[in-house]
């Protein structure tokens, strides 16, 4: 190992925190659209080899353009599910608060 | 190998304005086991779109005419199922590694880190190792903190364009796309998926990194789904790590092996302290393991204070590779893939179909002889043209040669590579079975004995038979 150890820079515990405040760690609007993004273009990219292989398209010649319409399409259907899921895993402001009583 | 003696205070404020993760570089198996897996699927990816097998490509998607060229295999979308089978193939060869290796597919495999190695390489060659990348960072702009940066990103970016084009390389065929790329004639979708998946790129493994496994990739989430006290992980012996050295010295107690350098924290990618437990984040990388040991040889110590280990194995000191959950998905992995096997040899290279036309019943001509008209659908699903000649024979129920004549026209057609053809014959009788009976058509390529298949469908005629002098169509 030829690397130079300076203490100014090595202690675990400030690594740690940088690690956890680093971009997405410290910005979960953010997070939640990269999560929801991500997933959603994994299920849109399974939807698309479905569309293509199991729904019959009479011998036509698909375009390019066309590919890319229906890829958009399917990524909005499927941000909805990702995000609806995505949001209703966030607890709530206060749903881990004692109940108060009613007056 | 120096001992550090840091005040955590100090390095705390330096870090908050940083949060960044400098990954250190570490030598040892376990790195030269990464490299090997970078280097071998690197090449794949980037050399796969240029290969051919008998003149077709070896893998191109060929999604307009929805043809998918599979190493050697050709899908169509009557291959539905076969394509079905084969992501159901990787999905149980991935559980059945995870369950007995653990995270081997994130820590050696997955393209996110495969590329986040390479991209690291770069930034080590043009900033250089962990300290000089710290201090370029914090120091104000000068003429070589430029020149490393552009160096730097126009590198990365050259790689991540390189990897873009190959991405698309596997839907548009590579020499067509290389030659565009080069005389800039690359335009439309060709050059938007390119730019497009250069820059997921340079994105992904240039800044995101960590980030993607540890708060977007749903695999890395549910995978502890297939962990159990056999599977391996990577793990700190705390036994024989505690005290750690430091703290050992304020108690005065007898302190561990672990003399408390952070060389296992500094080399990791993701961020996290191995000697903490186990974490989600961790994607069992071992580079902690080469650089603990690294240090153990330096301090004279046993090695595998971080090593790769089980719950049971800590327990017991036993690897127990063979218990009923890795049995389970061996076996399921073992069967999906013999499933897979057979559906690839048994696959008929042609698909055929023989539907009566429902316009009409039957045409009884002027010499008695009796006419139906069909409709042949097929699909040539191999990648070369053929020319297939049509025979049929009327069969009994028990699918016996009646032995009556039956001729056909046209007798024969040519369907092009990839085509599906529909071609409209007439079957021709002179002496049928009063009223319904059954015709066997048989399809055979004339320049390929196995492009063949049957069809059995029905013909009609009079119930009655009579001598007619004009044709009679019903
Ligand atoms: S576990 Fe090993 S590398 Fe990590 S701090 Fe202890 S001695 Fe250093
Ligand atoms: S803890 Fe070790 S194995 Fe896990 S990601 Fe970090 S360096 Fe890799």
């Amino acid at each position: 190992m030829k690397e130079i150890n300076d203490p100014q820079f090595d202690a675990a515990d400030a690594i740690l925190r940088a690690a956890r405040e680093r971009a997405l760690g410290a910005r979960p609007g953010l997070r939640m659209l990269a999560i929801t993004g991500w997933s959603s273009f994994l299920g849109a990219v399974v939807l698309l080899a479905a569309w293509l292989l199991a729904i019959p398209h009479d011998d036509e010649t698909i375009e390019f353009g066309r590919l890319a319409s229906v890829f958009i399409v399917l990524w909005a259907l499927a941000a909805v599910p990702a995000l609806s899921a995505a949001m209703l895993a966030q607890p709530s402001p206060g749903a881990f608060d004692p109940p108060r009583r009613r007056h | 190998m120096n001992k550090p003696v840091s005040t955590p205070e100090q390095t705390v404020t330096f870090y908050q304005s940083a949060a960044k993760i400098y990954a250190r570089e570490v030598r040892g198996r376990y790195a030269r086991l990464r490299n090997i897996a970078m280097f071998a699927l690197l090449g794949f990816y980037y050399v796969t779109p240029w290969l051919s097998w008998n003149g077709t490509p070896f893998v191109l998607f060929d999604l307009p005419h929805r043809r998918f060229h599979v190493f050697g295999l050709t899908l169509v979308p009557q291959d539905f199922y076969l394509l079905t089978a084969m992501l159901a193939m990787a999905a149980f060869t991935l559980f059945f590694f995870t369950t007995v290796g653990g995270r081997l597919w994130c820590g050696y495999a997955c393209p996110q880190t495969v590329w986040t190695e390479a991209f690291m390489w770069i930034e080590r060659y043009t900033e250089g190792d962990r300290y000089a990348r710290i201090k370029l960072d914090r120091a104000p702009w000068s003429a070589q903190k430029i020149l490393r940066k552009s160096a730097k990103h126009l590198l990365w970016g050259m790689f991540a364009l390189y990897t873009g084009l190959t991405f698309v390389a596997y839907f548009v065929p590579a020499p067509q796309l290389f030659a565009d790329a080069l005389h800039f004639n690359l335009a439309g979708w060709a050059l938007f998926w390119s730019v497009f998946y250069g820059f997921a790129t340079w994105g992904n493994a240039g800044f995101l990194r960590e980030q993607v496994c540890k708060y977007m990739c749903p695999y890395a989430r549910f995978q502890s789904a297939m962990f159990d006290k056999d599977t391996l992980i990577i793990a700190y012996d705390e036994k024989r790590g505690e005290p750690r050295k430091s703290a050992a010295k304020k108690e005065g107690k007898a302190a561990g092996d672990c003399i408390d350098c952070s060389i296992c924290v500094q080399v990791c990618p993701v961020g996290i302290d191995i000697r903490n437990g186990l974490q989600y984040e961790c994607i069992a990388c071992a580079a902690c393991v080469d650089a603990c040991n690294d240090v153990m040889d330096s301090v004279n110590k046993p090695r595998g204070l971080i090593r790769y280990t089980s719950d049971h194995h800590d327990e017991t000191g036993h690897f127990h590779i063979f218990r009923p959950r890795a049995i389970g998905y061996g076996v399921i992995w073992l069967l999906v893939c013999a499933g897979f096997g057979v559906l690839v040899l048994f696959r008929s290279p042609i698909s055929f179909d023989v539907v009566r036309d429902r316009k009409q019943l039957y045409r009884e001509m002027v010499d008695g002889g009796v006419e139906n008209v069909y409709q042949i659908k097929l699909s040539n699903k191999s990648d070369q043209p053929h020319r297939y000649r049509l025979s049929a024979v009327f069969v009994n129920q028990h699918g016996e040669d009646d032995d009556l004549d039956v001729s056909l026209d046209p007798s024969e057609f040519d369907a092009a590579a990839g085509a599906h053809e529909s071609v409209t014959i007439t079957a021709r009788a002179d002496d049928p079975h009063p009223g319904v009976s059954k015709l066997k058509f048989t399809v055979q390529a004339v320049d390929a004995d196995a492009h063949h298949d049957d069809h059995v469908a029905t013909f009609l005629a009079p119930s009655e038979r009579h001598d007619s002098e004009h044709d009679n169509e019903h």
